[in-house]
């Protein structure tokens, strides 16, 4: 901007009132010294006279009162609006977690907290061996054995592991010297259809160290009426190696008399011998002589007369 | 800026129509005014008074009384007629007749200088119609400085608040478009 155009912008400011003292002192120096903006100046008067022939649009109450009405109308509406969108932005937020971070941390944490509780009602773990050692065995009577799943033990251990299909599959585990397991495989022994199972079963048993009267009872049901030789051949062997005591004592020699006289098998009917001659009863010496003298099979034939001699003459060795 | 006031933008910023409605009470009357030397179309200015009220009302909230509400209020009133007058600059009244024709019934139309004498008043009347087709040829921003310092007597830091930007700028604005009408009003002048 030259020095004259800069006088010009004060000549018209000077016009709207805008100078301060200074300026407008400033203004008049230069104005003394410099023709063309005085003619300047006068141009400028001039136009400003000119163009304070203002046409001026002043609105009209009338006018005015139509656009307020209308405006309240566009307001009411807004307002309604601004609350619906508010209600959803604020959903937004809550979705979002638009919130504090301490907020958002404690509902990070509440949410936690509340899935780990669903998913425990919802997803119950399968308990560990620990807990199915430790869990109380439902009383058989009450739980609707179906069949049995599978079956598995460890010698090391000593442990049972039965799978049982009742209402719903049901795995236990425990001592094979606990009674409910003992109880639990002795119903296996007579109700499985499978003989695997069941050969696992007697095989289980076989690492017990006593037997109550449900293991006593089933062995001799499996001896007397099982159609499996080998599970038969097992049970058989599981009584004779079995120390018997007082009260079991005359159903275990009623077996063996049985599989004497009765089971076709003269491996089995070998072991019934040997089991009698563990009991060293005089009265079983007829049944005895019998077998020696008419069993079919030689070998049963000469162990029973063995066995014969040695009650007569003790020192006989086995 | 008053205490009652203060009060009002606060209910206002709360969603209160009854408050806003009372600003807009106190207030129409300006901005209308500007929002006709802006435009010159009563119809327009019906428009752009429903949008500034609108634009107010949605953003008060935003208003952190660290200016003049007033101020505020006509930046959004100058800023919205120039937003305006761009979409509709195909649009302008060619002659004054039908200007005071069509706004007649909404706006009170006044010639200042206008004299008794018949043959003054035509010459006036023509003086008029030139002059607000040389304003229409200002930009929007020398028009806004202009109406608001010729037409409103606004000083030119208020302008300056009212537009945000520095005094110094609005000074230019001023300048140039004063620049401009008197070469647009150079017939009328007697030297």
């Amino acid at each position: 901007m030259n020095q004259c155009e800069k006088y010009r912008q004060l000549m018209w400011l000077q016009l709207y009132d805008e100078l301060n003292e200074n300026q407008k002192s400033e203004l008049n120096d230069h104005l003394q010294g410099c023709p063309d903006c005085v003619l300047n100046l006068e141009e400028i008067n001039e136009s400003k006279i000119l163009l304070d022939t203002k046409i001026q649009l002043k609105p009209t109450a009338s006018f005015l009162e139509q656009n307020r009405t209308e405006l309240h109308q566009r307001l009411l509406l807004a307002t309604q609006h601004k609350y619906r969108i508010n209600w959803k932005k604020k959903m937004w937020e809550m979705l979002s977690l638009n919130f504090s971070p301490a907020l958002r941390f404690s509902t990070a944490v509440a949410m936690l907290l509340i899935g780990i509780l669903f998913g425990n009602l919802l997803f119950k773990a399968e308990p560990l061996e620990e807990d199915l050692a430790r869990q109380q065995f439902p009383p058989l009577s009450e739980t609707n054995i179906a069949s049995v799943e599978s079956i598995d033990y460890n010698p090391d251990t000593r442990q049972v592991v039965m799978k049982l299909n009742t209402t719903k599959q049901l795995t236990v585990q425990g001592d094979m010297e606990r009674p409910e397991i003992k109880q639990l495989l002795a119903r296996t022994l007579i109700s499985e259809e499978r003989p695997n199972i069941r050969l696992k079963t007697v095989s289980a048993l076989s690492l017990t160290r006593s037997y109550d009267e449900h293991v006593i009872n089933a062995l001799v049901e499996v001896l007397e009426n099982d159609e499996n030789p080998g599970i038969r051949l097992k049970a058989i062997r599981l009584l004779t190696d079995t120390p018997v005591n007082t009260s079991i004592k005359t159903v275990v020699t009623n077996a063996l008399i049985h599989v004497l006289l009765k089971e076709k098998n003269s491996a089995i009917r070998n072991e019934a011998i040997d089991g009698l001659s563990k009991l060293r009863n005089g009265s079983l010496d007829p049944i005895i002589f019998n077998a020696a003298k008419n069993d079919t099979s030689e070998y049963v034939r000469s162990k029973a007369a063995i066995m014969l001699q040695r009650t007569e003459n003790p020192d006989v060795p086995d | 800026m008053n205490q009652d006031e203060e009060l009002l933008i606060r209910k206002a910023q709360r969603g209160n129509i009854a408050a806003f409605e009372e600003l807009v009470k106190r207030y129409e009357d300006k901005v209308m005014s500007i929002i006709f030397n802006m435009l010159n179309d009563a119809e327009d200015a019906r428009d752009v008074y429903q949008d500034v009220f609108m634009k107010v009302f949605l953003t008060i909230k935003k208003f952190r009384f660290q200016s003049k509400f007033y101020t505020w209020l006509f930046r959004i009133a100058v800023n919205t007629s120039i937003n305006y007058r761009k979409k509709r600059t195909s649009q302008q009244k060619e002659t004054l007749e039908n200007y005071i024709e069509e706004n007649k019934h909404d706006a009170e139309i006044t010639i200042q200088n206008n004299s008794d004498n018949p043959e003054k008043h035509l010459l006036d009347m023509e003086l008029g119609k030139h002059i607000q087709r040389s304003i229409n040829l200002l930009s929007p921003k020398q028009k806004a400085v202009f109406v608001l310092r010729h037409y409103h007597g606004y000083k030119l830091a208020e302008i300056a608040e009212i537009l945000n930007c520095a005094e110094g700028t609005v000074k230019n604005y001023l300048f140039r478009s004063l620049q401009k009408l008197k070469k647009e009003l150079k017939e009328f002048r007697l030297n």
